[in-house]
């Protein structure tokens, strides 16, 4: 319970970190870049945006593609390649939001969306829909983002002033913060079902982890007693208890913000190198007797 | 055997079910995409832009329920206003004849959105986005038309207009007679 406490804490502070970096009027690392690539643009999150950057690659306009964008595209494959989800486990304000205020709100008023539908289908769904809409009916980038949205609450002070906000900027508010925020057993049904970025670091985790060197949870058998308290405390619904008290894992929405590792009262679940631990490498489900059973 | 086709079926129908949702909702963005007005001008000009014309009546439902008055008129994330000039220009944004409270916005470091004035220069084939955002006091939205008003550029140099948008703002829902732009509580910003 201590450890789950400290460990909230401790991404509290990664996510301000991500705050400070990323959001005017900070936004340390836009303005650390743009210093060095002498690029003299505004620094905020739409900075970062790779809509017009990816929309002037195939437009062929291939000197407005500025090596900020490219620098960053770059570093974000490279973390997600070695550290899994680093982004979404550390340093996104934005699916932290939700996730915090949910906490605020008692269990019996969320949904478990999780157990009623698979994420993963429903992610990288959204992901393809993404991909293919720019060709059908125009980007829609920046109108369900959620990270403009955060820009916006930084903006006008999280209690005054929104700015002037669009149809498609109210659906997102409701869905991000209220419908699959503060009423979602989580909080993190915005992340689990409509990010764009969240789905392009977990497709790069799930292949990447079944290298030796980078970083993954990794799951120690020998010690699970399948008491569920990982379970528990996944925000994201990647770890499920079976009805057979095996503990599956879905690598696939799983952004490693290692709650369920602090959660463990066993050390069966660490974040490190080498193997994974979980059956099938990918598949990724204990489903052999527990100690517990063994015991009995 | 059965429980597995089931079951990638299922996942293949959520997946195709989740895209197509995800196009429909590109085209609902498109729908509503008349909410926001938008410009682009090269500088300098020598006639009026085009008119920015904004109708109330094709607010999608959230606008219309949560902020109906509330109006914004941009240049877009990329720029907008754009010198196609051989000099540098100082760019100065003033605004006239809208109804109502009238905020500027760029995201350019060099803009006081108090002043509107650009405090570093317009260098030719560059650009600097504007945003102007209106809020109508609500009864005044009944009228058809509902606020017609000025973005003007002006060389802050010599004071001389290099660009001016017309903006119109309707109602098509109202039948015409009344006109909400005959009063006396229209505003203009940074003088």
């Amino acid at each position: 319970m201590i450890n789950t406490q400290i460990m909230l804490i401790k991404r509290a502070i990664w996510y301000i970190v991500g705050l400070l970096l990323f959001y005017a009027p900070f936004a340390l690392y836009q303005k650390a870049l743009f210093g060095l690539v002498n690029y003299n643009k505004p620094a905020d999150i739409h900075s970062l945006c790779l809509r017009m950057p990816l929309l002037n690659l195939l437009l062929g306009k291939w000197s407005l593609i500025v090596p900020v964008v490219m620098i960053t595209l770059f570093l974000f494959f490279m973390f997600a390649i070695i550290f899994g989800p680093f982004f979404c486990g550390r340093l996104c304000f934005a699916g932290a939001l939700p996730e915090y205020l949910s906490r605020l709100i008692p269990d019996r008023f969320k949904i478990d969306w999780v157990t009623g539908i698979n994420p993963i289908p429903v992610r990288y769904g959204f992901l393809a829909g993404y991909l293919i809409t720019p060709f059908l009916a125009g980007s829609i980038a920046c109108a369900f983002c959620n990270l403009s949205f955060m820009q916006r609450l930084i903006d006008g002070g999280f209690w005054g002033e929104f700015g002037v906000l669009s149809s498609t900027n109210i659906i997102t508010f409701f869905l991000w913060i209220i419908l699959f925020g503060i009423f979602t057993k989580g909080g993190r049904g915005f992340c689990n079902f409509i990010c764009p970025i969240g789905a392009v670091q977990s497709l790069v985790y799930s292949i990447s982890s079944r290298l030796h060197f980078t970083y993954k949870l990794r799951f120690a058998k020998d010690k699970c007693i399948s008491c569920g308290a990982c379970v528990k405390a996944c925000s994201m619904g990647s770890l499920q208890k079976e009805p057979d008290n095996s503990i599956t894992y879905q690598i696939h929405n799983c952004i490693t913000c290692l709650q369920c590792q602090a959660a463990c009262p066993k050390n069966a679940l660490t974040y490190g190198t080498g193997k994974s631990g979980w059956k099938d490498g990918i598949t990724l489900v204990n489903n052999e007797p527990s100690i517990q059973e063994s015991i009995r | 055997m059965k429980e597995q086709i089931k079951k990638s079926l299922l996942t293949l129908c959520l997946f195709i079910f989740m895209a197509g949702i995800t196009v429909g909702s590109g085209y609902y963005k498109k729908s509503v995409s008349s909410e926001r007005g938008s410009f682009i001008i090269a500088l300098p000009a020598k006639k009026d832009n085009q008119e920015v014309l904004l109708n109330i009546a094709e607010q999608g439902l959230p606008k219309k329920l949560i902020q109906p008055n509330r109006i914004s008129i941009s240049s877009g994330h990329g720029g907008g206003i754009i010198n196609r000039g051989n000099e540098s220009l100082w760019v100065k944004v003033q605004t006239e004849g809208f109804l109502g409270k009238v905020q500027l916005e760029s995201k350019d470091p060099s803009f006081n959105h108090e002043t509107g004035v650009f405090s570093r220069p317009l260098k030719p084939n560059q650009s600097f986005n504007l945003a102007v955002n209106l809020t109508i006091p609500k009864g005044k939205l009944k009228g058809h038309t509902v606020t017609e008003g000025n973005i003007k550029l002006i060389n802050s140099k010599d004071e001389s207009l290099i660009g001016n948008i017309p903006v119109r703002i309707i109602n098509s829902e109202t039948d015409g007679i009344e006109d909400s732009t005959k009063n006396n509580d229209t505003n203009e910003a940074c003088h």
